[in-house]
């Protein structure tokens, strides 16, 4: 098995490297490395490849101003001076509060070791570099420069200078060979400059020497990481404390071969307590298979060797390190390897995998026939895991008369559906969520009238497949937002890319429903790309949507490899999204996999409650499925719920368009959120009555005035349907047949006595209540329906449309409800019922009824 | 502030000079392709500088420095409308660098080889990588320097990096 490539392809790496990583971040980082050897010799490659970057660069002529502008310029720092001299000039910040004072210091400090001019003007050099951060190096001590700096200036100059320089009143011909201000590089050039500055600076050798050793010493230890900001396991690099580097030593070759030959020496050895130094890959070969890397945390100060004389940027280094860390490695037995977090792939195995209904009722030849064509074979030993769903019943109003439910505009199971019928299986009942399907569908119900957030529309007529018992349907609207009107919006994208998301309908499927999304968005939109797999990663940070090309570039180079760590990813993700927060806007996480969450946080029951938690942060949590096999359909649909947001399947280009592109507004945008609905039956007119789906979004009564307890979202324009069957009361025969048996009577009370209204002619009062998307208190709204003893035939489209959907479903689940609803019946009445269907989904439906149709036909192999 | 020290004030600027111009010019280049055009920004750079409060820019010198020089640069280029890899390389023939023996032994390094990879980068990755690693610039002072997010720099110099490592190992040995 290769080692997996795609670390480099995580941007914490490079922000690490290059010591941009927020503390934060870079713990975490540092914590994953301290348990990698892979990692840290993909942490010392990189380090490699950015301190030749330095090296090279550097080399690039860099030319001087010529003499006549450099005169221009000093001429106009003496005009600037003189005004300052009067004072109405500004002034250099004072000593004390910035850098100026500690560099003067060192260059004190340093003074002393060579104690000459050029010495001087050497170490000046040396420090500045050392200490890139501190670029107002040249303020110098005045006392150390009053004689001498403008020589060490002068001097500074010849080292830097490539080209022919001129300096104050002076001019100089003598040239130095190019980059001395290259930290990197000095080191490689020593001899070739010793004799040049020799030369130059007119010093006796041994002086020279001394200085000179001192910089390249010190370019050993620390002056490389600094040019690129290297933060901590550093010590892997270099050594932590100063010792002179042997003399005729290639600095740099050896290191150079092994980043270019791909053996480079990791000096693991190097850190800490005077363990064994690994010099080959063998030899890391051999601690990665005998030894566990641990991470002691060693204080730089106390584990440092620092050596007197290196005060004058001992200081520096004491500062800005304080806070950093150095890792050691100690070798453990073999044994003691193990990964910590427990895989949620377990937990999600060990779910019900609803593959068969429970309970129903069906006749027996019927089920063989079903069974056929049931998902069977190599497929029962995929892992797609649907919970089981158990059908609602009737219940009599007498007993209960309140039905609560959240509200669910998930669509997923629609497309999990097709997806089946396309395959030519017909879908586990399992996968068949009704209300999901009846919801894939937008019905035209009207626009809000009033400033609530979503209009409410009752609708009571003939139920298709029972004669006798009626059929309601609610429909909200969620008020539409014109595209141009859609709050500024904040995207982190969660994408998968695992080795399970490489088929095509998979990460390829994701780039192109991503890429559609970007489209839409407009440059005040941010958007930022985190990958999960073996490792959580940052491809994007935020982004304004305006760089349209550096997004689309980054998804483009996305590639699927590894294994998942979703809860590490999901983290990284919020994190994200609330590090750009934007107040009034849509901050939305979207979550796009497979459902493969197999390491990071342990069960799913965390994951939910992680997900829960952000959510009541106002980072909601949208989730697209792709893909089939491993597709855990219950998870997905949990984590979307308990996120405040949707949860769609993706398993086209087409259908990506519909979630991203035609339904982006409804997708983004919350227009109302936990919306919960209660009615309350008379159980003067309906006697027993059946919610058709929802199964899983059933709440206790009490729930719905519980504004702590979680439900649904409405997006804006977002069509939100709900079927009852009702049974009239008094109806006997047929009609009855699935009303609930009346319990004997109480013992020890009387049964219910109905209020006056119960007289009146209302079936129902409907109850919603809602927050609004940033709110915490619900409001409530409250309507009345009666029954006018409409036809089916005669009923809206909407009705009809959502009827006909639903007896599709239970034919599907074979429900024990689905009474004489047959395919072609189904057909037929959808055939009615499509209406205008500008996108054709509808027609689509159809031919889906149509393949259902073929496959269910008796005697099909 | 009662601090005013004249002599402190023209060693800042000849300091600053001193050690900038070079880089400052370098950069300039790269975005005029005209090394007398690149000289000119960098004059006028710290003719603005003279102007400036000191105390203003504590902190931020070479960010200033950098940002002034590239907005006058791309001035420049909008003016001039010049082609910016074409220029370039008149400008190395023009640098008038003679290349000395041990140098040019250095030239066929491992550094030379990745600096000249670097060559063929997206330009607006060139231009992050160069301040990061000619002049050790932070994720926030280039970002300050081209207005790009800070977020998108370090994407810009993931990517640059990601694809020199690749092309590194590509080389034949």
């Amino acid at each position: 098995m290769p080692p997996q490539n795609h670390d480099f392809d995580d941007p914490q790496l490079t922000a690490y490297v290059l010591g941009e990583l927020e503390p934060e971040r870079r713990e975490e980082f540092e914590g994953r490395l301290a348990g990698s050897l892979e990692l840290q010799s993909k942490v010392e490659q990189l380090r490699e490849l950015t301190r030749l970057l330095a090296v090279g660069l550097r080399r690039e002529p860099a030319p001087a101003l010529t003499g006549t502008q450099r005169a221009v310029v000093e001429a106009a720092v003496r005009d600037a001076d003189v005004l300052d001299a009067v004072g109405s000039r500004p002034t250099v910040p004072a000593p004390g509060q910035s850098a100026p004072r500690a560099v003067g210091r060192r260059l004190a400090a340093a003074w002393s070791i060579g104690g000459t001019v050029a010495a001087a003007g050497l170490l000046v050099l040396a420090i500045e570099v050392f200490a890139p951060h501190d670029r107002q190096v040249t303020r110098f001590d005045s006392s150390a420069t009053s004689t001498s700096g403008p020589r060490a200036i002068e001097q500074e100059r010849l080292a830097r200078s490539e080209n022919a320089v001129r300096l104050g009143t002076g001019r100089t011909t003598e040239r130095l060979a190019d980059g001395v201000d290259d930290m990197a590089e000095l080191a490689a050039v020593r001899h070739l400059r010793e004799s040049d500055l020799k030369r130059n600076a007119g010093q006796r050798p041994g002086e020279l020497s001394e200085a000179f050793a001192e910089s390249a010493t010190s370019l050993d230890a620390t002056a490389v990481e600094g040019l690129v900001h290297t933060a901590p396991v550093r010590v892997l690099a270099g050594k932590p404390t100063l010792q002179q580097p042997q003399p005729g030593e290639p600095p740099q070759s050896a290191k150079l071969r092994g980043l270019m030959g791909g053996s480079r020496p990791l000096n693991l050895g190097d850190v800490g307590h005077g363990s064994k130094s690994l010099s080959s890959r063998s030899q890391l070969d051999m601690v990665a298979q005998n030894a566990e890397v641990q991470a002691h945390r060693h204080d730089v100060v106390s584990g440092g060797g620092g050596k007197t004389g290196r005060d004058a940027w001992g200081e520096r280094k004491s500062a800005q390190q304080a806070d950093r860390t150095y890792y050691v490695a100690t070798p453990k037995p073999a044994g003691e390897l193990r990964q910590e977090a427990t895989p949620i792939l377990q937990t999600l195995k060990a779910l019900p995998s609803g593959q068969r209904e429970a309970g129903d009722r069906v006749d027996p030849a019927r089920r063989e026939n079903l069974e056929k064509n049931r998902p069977q074979g190599d497929f029962e030993h995929q892992t797609d895991a649907y919970d089981q769903i158990i059908e609602n019943a009737f219940l009599p109003v007498e007993q209960n008369p309140l039905s609560t439910f959240s509200i669910d505009v998930d669509t997923a199971s629609y497309a999990n559906v097709r997806r089946f019928l396309q395959a030519g299986q017909l879908p586990p009942p399992g996968a068949v969520r009704i209300e999901e399907l009846i919801n894939y569908f937008t019905y035209d119900d009207p626009q809000p009238q009033t400033d609530v957030p979503f209009s409410a529309n009752v609708e009571i007529a003939e139920c298709p497949w029972h004669s006798g018992h009626r059929l309601m349907r609610v429909g909200l609207k969620g008020r539409e937002i014109p595209r141009d009107a859609r709050p500024v919006t904040n995207l982190v994208f969660l994408l998968d890319v695992s080795g399970s998301m490489q088929e095509p309908n998979k990460l390829p499927l994701v780039k192109t429903g991503m890429k559609l999304l970007v489209e839409q968005l407009s440059e005040n939109d941010r958007v930022a790309i985190c990958v999960y797999a073996g490792a959580s990663g940052m491809v994007l940070d935020s982004t304004t949507a305006d760089n349209k090309q550096v997004i689309l570039s980054a998804l483009e180079n996305l590639q699927a490899g590894g294994s998942t760590n979703g809860g590490a990813g999901i983290e990284l993700a919020y994190k994200t999204a609330a590090d750009h927060f934007i107040k009034n806007g849509v901050n939305r996480v979207i979550l796009c996999t497979d459902g493969d969450f197999n390491v990071g946080v342990t069960s799913q029951d965390e994951l939910i409650r992680l997900v829960a938690d952000k959510a009541k942060t106002g980072v909601f949590l949208s989730v697209l499925g792709f893909g089939m096999g491993n597709y855990k359909d219950s998870t997905l649909e949990k984590l979307a719920d308990k996120g405040n947001g949707n949860y769609g399947y993706i398993d086209t280009e087409h259908e990506a368009k519909k979630v991203l592109v035609d339904q982006l507004q409804s997708t983004l945008v919350t227009i109302a959120k936990d919306v919960k609905i209660q009615i309350e039956f008379n159980p003067a007119r309906v006697a027993s009555y059946r919610l058709i789906g929802y199964e899983n979004r059933i709440l206790a009564a009490a729930d719905f005035h519980d504004d702590k307890k979680d439900a649904g979202e409405i997006g804006a324009g977002h069509s939100v349907t709900v079927l009852y069957e009702l049974v009239p009361a008094g109806a006997g025969g047929a009609a009855a047949e699935h009303a609930a048996p009346t319990p004997e009577p109480l013992k020890y009370q009387k049964a219910s006595v109905p209020t006056d209204a119960a007289a009146s002619n209302e079936w129902l009062t409907l109850k919603l209540r809602y927050k609004l998307p940033d709110a915490d208190k619900s409001n409530l709204i409250e309507q009345t329906a009666s029954d006018r003893g409409v036809k089916f035939n005669q009923a809206s489209s909407n009705l009809a449309w959502a009827a006909t959907v639903a007896s599709f479903g239970m034919i599907l689940r074979d429900s024990q409800f689905k009474g004489n609803a047959t395919l072609a019946g189904v057909i037929e009445a959808a055939t009615a019922a499509r209406g205008g269907d500008h996108a054709g989904y509808r027609a689509e439906f159809i031919e889906l009824v149509k393949a259902a149709q073929a496959l269910m036909l008796p005697g099909k192999p | 502030m009662e601090h005013t020290n004249p002599t402190c004030r023209a060693e800042w600027i000849l300091a600053a000079l001193m050690r900038l111009e070079g880089p400052l010019t370098r950069y300039s280049l790269r975005l005029t392709g005209n090394v007398e055009q690149a000289r000119d920004v960098v004059q006028e750079a710290f003719l603005r500088l003279c102007r400036e409060d000191p105390a203003e820019l504590d902190g931020r010198l070479d960010q200033w420095l950098f940002t002034v020089c590239r907005n006058q640069a791309l001035d420049v280029r909008r003016k001039e409308q010049r082609m910016t890899t074409a220029a370039f390389e008149r400008v190395e023939a023009s640098s008038g660098r003679e290349i000395e023996p041990a140098h040019a032994a250095e030239q066929s390094d491992d550094a030379s080889l990745v600096a000249a990879l670097v060559g063929q980068l997206p330009v607006n990755q060139q231009e992050v990588v160069r301040l990061k690693f000619q002049n050790s610039l932070s994720y926030r002072e280039i970002s300050e320097i081209t207005g790009l997010s800070i977020s998108n720099v370090g994407f810009l110099l993931h990517h640059a990096l990601k694809t020199l490592r690749t092309q590194v190992h590509a080389q034949p040995t």
